[in-house]
């Protein structure tokens, strides 16, 4: 009588184990995959202007249409970010809500993303809309990205912006730039807040 | 050899404490749902969603209170249940996967660590259940120790 029938488990028990033991390893080690980073950088420094320069003027819609110029931004310090996508870039949409959470609830600072016109996908879009990023979303359809000179070829070609970031003085002059060819570690919001002069916490 | 009451001490404590917190993220979210949906009796919602998401977690709830049922049967009777274990691994893992997924889109960013710690406990959890779990009904151990644990 054979009711009984070994069956090949331990293979089973290996995988599930290697599985698990990978798993462990990158919620360990993910931390490193994209970050927040103290240390300013200019990987492009032959773009955009100076600290010390005044930001180049400019006039751009914000989803709701209404057409944003420069001296909306002035009277109070300003962050404009430049990111290539909030649709197919993960650390991008990091890099924002990082940002977004920083200043969320203060009146004393003005932020404002700008993304070209290939960039404002409906999938960007809808991120900016559920996350409620407080900020102006601006899209450059005016080339104010390439007159920067930190467009690069996105997907299908469009222009994108190079992940760079500008903190403008209450007069639109720049205070810092920090210009980046990777997405994936970005300028810490602590730092950006700091050269606007304000306190961390408003 | 040991007892039937001792057999797979570790693997029932292991599906008894799962089956804990089974029971009470179900409870809670049935909970929250009911709250939403009938009475808001809450000054503040318990999660920050619409009234689809709520239909959502009503349903989870449900889910893992199902889940928390068949925990306890493993823990009456580990060998026979055996494969609520292989099961509640399988879930373990996917749930660990789908939190660094979450981790990886960029879009939790502000609940990242979390997810991260989540995702390293889940993955544990399953391990655990792995290596814990008795050997299957067909297999001869188990079999001797289902004659074992029956009266």
């Amino acid at each position: 009588m054979t009711e009984t029938r070994p069956r090949p488990i331990v293979a089973g028990k290996i995988g599930a184990t290697v599985l698990c033991c990978y798993l462990v390893a990158v919620a360990l080690r993910i931390g490193g995959c994209y970050r927040a980073d103290a240390g300013g950088r200019d990987e492009a420094p032959e773009a955009g202007p100076r600290v010390g320069d005044m930001f180049p003027s400019f006039t751009l819609p914000d989803l709701s249409g209404a057409r944003i110029t420069l001296g909306d931004l002035m009277g109070r310090p300003a962050v404009l970010l430049f990111v290539p996508s909030l649709d197919w870039s993960a650390p991008t949409k990091a890099r924002v809500l990082d940002l977004a959470d920083a200043v969320a609830g203060r009146r004393d600072l003005t932020l404002a993303v700008v993304l070209t016109t290939g960039a404002a996908t409906p999938r960007s879009l809808r991120f900016v809309r559920e996350h409620a990023i407080p900020a102006y979303v601006l899209v450059d359809g005016a080339g104010l990205t390439e007159q920067l000179g930190i467009a690069v070829p996105g997907p299908e070609n469009a222009p994108v912006a190079l992940p760079a970031t500008f903190v403008l003085d209450a007069g639109g002059r720049v205070v810092l730039r920090d210009v980046r060819r990777d997405p994936r570690v970005w300028l810490d919001p602590d730092v950006i807040l700091a050269a606007t002069g304000l306190s961390p916490h408003s | 050899m040991p007892s039937p009451a001792r057999a797979y001490v570790g693997y029932r404590l292991l599906a008894a404490t799962a089956a804990a917190g089974c029971f009470l993220v179900g409870f809670v979210c049935i909970l929250a749902f009911f709250d939403r949906a009938l009475f808001q009796l809450f000054a503040r919602p318990l999660f920050a969603t619409d009234y689809w998401g709520y239909y959502i977690v009503g349903f989870a709830g449900s889910a893992l209170v199902a889940w928390g049922g068949c925990l306890v049967a493993a823990v009456r009777n580990p060998v026979g249940a055996s494969g609520v274990g292989t099961a509640s691994a399988a879930g373990l893992l996917l749930a660990s996967i789908l939190r660094l997924l979450a981790w990886y889109s960029g879009e939790y960013r502000l609940v990242a660590d979390q997810l991260r710690v989540e995702a390293g406990v889940l993955a544990v959890v399953a391990l655990a259940f792995v290596w814990l779990k008795p050997p299957r009904l067909d297999d001869d151990r188990g079999v001797e120790r289902s004659r074992e644990d029956t009266p």
